[in-house]
C-alpha cells in the first residue's frame, strides 16, 4: 500500500524509515525549465514554485534531464547580468538521480557519499525523472515519532504490507 | 530608495531593495531554529520538520548562546544508520560555522556561500555575536528574482512602493 505522503507537511504518517521507499518520501514531480532560459526566470520559479533545485531538460521527445540548478548556482550567478545568462551556462551536468522504488537507506547513502541535498528520482521502468527527494524530506521519514505515538493523536501510521 | 517590485505567485513575496542595496537583514530569515548540544539526533530532525528549515544552529549557554555549530538535514541523512535517539547535536554538528554580520552586503553573503560551499549563513549581530536569522541560497534567489527585469515582463516597471524595512536599523 503506497501512502500519498506530501513532505512540506508537520508530520509524516507514511512507513517507517526501514521500510520506506523514495516514493514515500519524494517530492511528486520536477520542476524543468529548457537550457536556453534564462537565470533570472529559473531564479523565479524557484521561488514560485519553493523549490531549492530546477532540473534543466531540453523539451525534445525522448531526450533526458541533463542539469540541476540549485539555489547556490543562482547565487554564484549573481555578479553578472542574471537576464543575459542561460540555464545550460551555469547547470549542474553530473547528476545524481535514484529510482523510484530504491530503499530510503540507499538514497540517504548516496546523498551522503556525493554530499549534496537533493536526488532527482527517476521512474525505474523508463528512467524519467518523477520527482525530487530532499535531505530534508528524508530526515523527516528518519525522524517521524514511532506509529504508536500517531495513533494516540488519532493520525494513522501507514504500514507496508506487500 | 527603489524597490524590487517582482512578487512571485504561490511563492514568497519580496518588496525590499534590489541586490546591489540590500543588506543581509533586509533579507534573511530572523530568528534561528537552535538546539543544545546534547539535544538527540531525532529531536534535531523533527526541528527541521517542524521549522520548515535545513539548518539546525546549536548554540549552548556556557558560550552565552554564541551558535558554534551546525546541522544539517544532509547530516542528519547521514546518520541513517546510527540510533537517532542516542547520537547528540554535538556528534553530528558542523562546527566552524559561517557566519554574516547582519549589516554585510548581499554580494558579500554570496561570495562567502561560494567560498564554503555551503547554501545556509548564520547571521550574527556585529556587536554581541548572538544568532539572529538565517540567510539561504534561496533567499539570494528571492532577490535576485525580483531584482531585474526578465524576459516575461511585458512591462518592465509597475509601480510599486518601496516598503521599509522595519527590521533595518538606521
Amino acid at each position: 500500500m503506497t501512502a500519498a505522503t506530501d513532505t512540506s507537511q508537520t508530520w509524516y504518517a507514511g512507513p517507517p524509515f526501514d521500510e520506506a521507499r523514495v516514493y514515500d518520501a519524494m517530492r511528486v514531480g520536477v520542476v524543468t525549465c529548457r537550457p536556453e532560459t534564462t537565470v533570472q526566470d529559473v531564479a523565479r520559479m524557484m521561488v514560485s514554485y519553493r523549490m531549492h533545485a530546477i532540473v534543466v531538460q531540453d523539451v525534445q521527445p525522448g531526450s533526458r534531464p541533463w542539469g540541476i540548478i540549485s539555489a547556490l548556482d543562482i547565487a554564484a550567478a549573481s555578479g553578472s547580468d542574471l537576464s543575459e545568462l542561460e540555464a545550460q551556462d551555469i547547470a549542474t551536468t553530473d547528476l545524481v538521480t535514484v529510482p523510484s522504488n530504491e530503499t530510503l537507506r540507499n538514497a540517504a547513502k548516496l546523498m551522503a557519499e556525493h554530499g549534496i541535498t537533493h536526488l532527482i528520482v527517476v521512474e525505474p521502468a523508463t528512467d524519467w525523472p518523477c520527482g525530487v527527494l530532499s535531505a530534508r524530506g528524508l530526515a523527516a521519514v528518519l525522524t517521524a515519532p514511532p506509529a504508536s505515538i500517531l495513533k494516540q493523536y488519532g493520525a494513522a501510521a501507514v504500514s507496508r504490507d506487500d | 530608495m527603489k524597490a524590487a517590485h517582482w512578487i512571485g505567485q504561490g511563492g514568497r513575496v519580496y518588496t525590499g531593495p534590489p541586490f546591489d542595496e540590500a543588506r543581509v537583514d533586509d533579507v534573511m530569515r530572523a530568528g534561528v531554529c537552535a538546539c543544545d548540544s546534547s539535544t538527540s539526533a531525532r529531536d534535531v530532525g523533527r526541528m527541521m520538520s517542524t521549522g520548515k528549515t535545513y539548518s539546525v544552529v546549536v548554540q549552548d549557554v556556557e558560550t552565552g548562546y554564541h551558535p558554534w555549530g551546525m546541522v544539517s538535514a544532509l547530516e542528519v541523512a547521514a546518520a541513517a544508520d546510527s540510533d537517532l535517539d542516542e547520537l547528540r547535536a554535538i556528534d553530528i554538528a558542523t562546527t566552524g560555522i559561517v557566519t554574516v554580520p547582519a549589516n554585510e552586503s548581499l554580494s558579500t553573503a554570496a561570495k562567502l556561500m561560494l567560498e564554503h560551499g555551503i547554501t545556509d549563513l548564520v547571521v550574527v549581530d556585529r556587536d554581541t555575536g548572538e544568532a539572529r536569522g538565517l540567510l539561504s541560497a534561496c533567499d539570494l534567489a528571492a532577490v535576485l528574482a525580483a531584482s531585474q527585469t526578465s524576459s516575461l515582463d511585458s512591462d518592465h516597471a509597475p509601480a510599486a512602493p518601496g516598503v521599509p524595512n522595519p527590521r533595518r536599523s538606521e
